[in-house]
């Protein structure tokens, strides 16, 4: 049997005795798009961050491969996993090239300097997300969709084997949103990144991802490939709004659309 | 200036880095420049050439006074600046980038007036944690610690520190503890001549009692102080575009915080041990050199320290010189430039959007 790139085993997080996330269970594989879907409030970001140990979760377990991620440092953590996070507002003026050059962070000694092959992979990485154009820019100079980008210039330079994005399309223009997402998809498969994804775009989730898992109130209502997830009864109950998630041959993949809302 | 777009990547690196070289260069020569030429100064004037031979022992027709003047006199406080000087400004860095604001730094929110008062309680009371000469700037430190907490806690609000909560918890601590202070020494000198110049010299801060013993104990502050901190400097550079981001990129945002907290009051407990509340150098260095050399603290930690150095060297030069016989506290100098400074990058805050 061929254990999957991802797994997630029985994940549960408690906040001040509220459990946040109960008996979380997925799997992920190699290139697979993975959205995490659900309202305000039902655990998504939580679950992120219990994935990468931002926060340590009461039980549970996440394995890349064959290793647990409990087991290892920060900074081994952060070679087999890659976030992008929601918002990225910089105070002092770092260029787009010293941003993806802490990609690098967790593979250097504490006094070293970035040598040659670091230089590479962070030119790699910029030419992958197309912002080598950008490198002497400002972060506070560029606009939303660039700075998304160069933050997922950031993560591949890490060279992980998982990158986790949390809404990376929230406060773009819909121009950007679809590129933004037109990388990733190009990046997981290219690179064979596996990607998780939260997002609260159901129909950018339904046309780009592989599979979806669908929160309510910190567990999983239902996860597995988008059109088994978003049925019309789960949106309902979930979101409650009344949807459709159909095929569409003119972009090769799903699309939903939202019939009304409950009343 | 508009930035060159594009070019390729290793060659940008490469020349950034020999800008930061370059920087080091200038600034260690500065510092060294500034020390013979404000050794220069003073009630008497000695020609540069003359200081250059007593500084390093070359045959000289030097008299005797002159070489104490410069040895035990100018020397020593011009010395003590420097490292001062270099406290406050990696003080500053460090503050700023925790804080995530430019306009943080020891003075402006109130760790050099709770250090202070530390330094104060010992002065008065006697009681430290540690005796001999580190007694006064142990306490110092202990206080820089205490009120940095305090102001930390204050000022967070849903895990960030927003630019108005943090100045008016700074203001408040600041105030409270100026006041402590100028209370205790007031209540120590029972109406004796020396107690309005003993206040002053804690809230204005001078470099008038500079000694060499200080200056060794100072250092010994510094040096273990700026270590620390640089070690922490790519760490930081992460916690400042988040703290998530720090997370992803394998730092530990809890271990920097701690790291920049307990390293900033460490450097400015020894500082103000001595000298009093020199404002806004901690404030004016980091971030002059930031627009100089750019933001990566790997940088701009020796870059500050350097420069603090220089800075302090030559206003304190001014502060005893300027209205001479009559001297200045240096605090006065620092904070008739800081105040327009500090103002300005209040206004160019107002503007900016983004912070």
């Amino acid at each position: 049997m061929v254990t999957a790139r991802l797994r997630v085993q029985d994940i549960e997080f408690s906040y001040d005795a509220v459990p946040i996330l109960r008996s979380i269970d997925f799997e992920a594989g190699e290139g697979e798009i993975v959205a995490v879907l659900g309202p305000n409030g039902s655990g998504k970001t939580t679950l992120l961050r219990c994935m990468n140990r931002a926060l340590s979760p009461s039980m549970g377990t996440v394995m890349v491969e064959e290793r647990d991620l409990g087991s290892l440092t920060r900074k081994e953590i952060a070679k087999e996993m890659a976030v992008v996070p929601q918002n990225c507002v910089i105070t002092f003026p770092f260029t787009a090239l010293e941003v993806v050059m802490m990609g690098r962070n967790p593979s250097m000694d504490r006094f070293s300097r970035e040598g040659k092959e670091d230089l590479e992979i962070v030119r790699q990485a910029m030419e992958a997300t197309n912002v080598t154009g950008l490198a002497a820019r400002t972060m506070n100079q560029l606009s939303g969709g660039e700075r998304q980008r160069v933050i997922i210039a950031r993560a591949l330079a890490q060279k992980p084997k998982i990158m986790l994005l949390d809404e990376p399309t929230l406060h773009l223009d819909v121009n950007h949103q679809m590129d933004i997402m037109d990388l990733v998809k190009d990046l997981a498969r290219r690179e064979k990144l596996t990607v998780i994804m939260v997002s609260h775009d159901l129909n950018l989730a339904a046309r780009y991802c592989d599979k979806a898992i669908l929160l309510e109130n910190g567990k999983v209502l239902s996860a597995g490939p988008v059109p088994e997830v978003l049925t019309q009864d789960n949106v309902l109950r979930v979101f409650k709004i009344r949807s459709v998630v159909q095929y569409d041959e003119r972009i090769q993949s799903y699309s939903m659309t939202v019939l009304g809302t409950v009343q | 200036m508009e930035p060159k777009q594009g070019g390729d990547i290793t060659d940008m690196h490469s020349r950034r880095m020999a800008r930061w070289t370059l920087a080091l260069i200038a600034l260690v020569l500065g510092l060294f420049g500034s020390i013979v030429i404000c050794l220069c100064f003073g009630t008497v004037y000695i020609s540069p050439q003359r200081v250059f031979e007593i500084l390093f022992g070359l045959s000289t027709d030097a008299t005797s006074t002159e070489i104490i003047i410069i040895q035990q006199v100018r020397l020593p406080r011009i010395m003590l600046a420097g490292v001062v000087g270099a406290c406050l400004s990696i003080a500053g860095v460090a503050l700023q980038g925790i804080f995530k604001n430019p306009m943080a730094s020891p003075s402006v929110i109130g760790i050099s007036q709770g250090a202070a008062f530390g330094a104060s309680l010992t002065l008065v009371f006697g009681f430290s944690l540690a005796s001999g000469d580190f007694a006064i700037p142990a306490m110092a430190f202990l206080f820089a610690m205490i009120t940095l907490v305090i102001v930390y806690m204050l000022g967070r609000v849903e895990g960030y520190i927003p630019t108005t909560t943090l100045l008016l918890a700074g203001i408040a601590v600041g105030a409270f503890f100026s006041a402590m202070t100028s209370l205790l020494q007031i209540l120590a000198a029972q109406g004796s001549t020396e107690t309005m110049s003993q206040v002053v010299f804690w809230l204005m801060g001078g470099l008038n009692r500079a000694n060499w013993d200080q200056f060794w104990i100072v250092l010994a502050f510094l040096i273990p102080g700026f270590i620390l901190l640089f070690a922490f400097s790519r760490d930081l550079n992460a916690m400042i575009v988040g703290e998530a981001h720090a997370t992803s990129l394998g730092v530990d945002p809890k271990t920097t915080t701690k790291i920049m907290l307990a390293g900033s009051a460490l450097v400015t407990g020894a500082a103000v041990a001595f000298t009093g509340i020199i404002a806004f150098v901690g404030l004016m260095v980091p971030h002059i050199m930031r627009m100089v050399i750019g933001p990566d603290n790997r940088i701009l930690f020796p870059a500050s320290l350097l420069a603090g150095a220089i800075f302090l060297i030559v206003t304190d030069t001014v502060a005893r010189t300027i209205m001479a016989p009559q001297e200045l506290p240096v605090g006065i100098i620092t904070a008739i430039l800081g105040g327009p400074f500090f103002l300005y990058l209040l206004r160019r805050k107002k503007e900016a959007t983004e912070w």
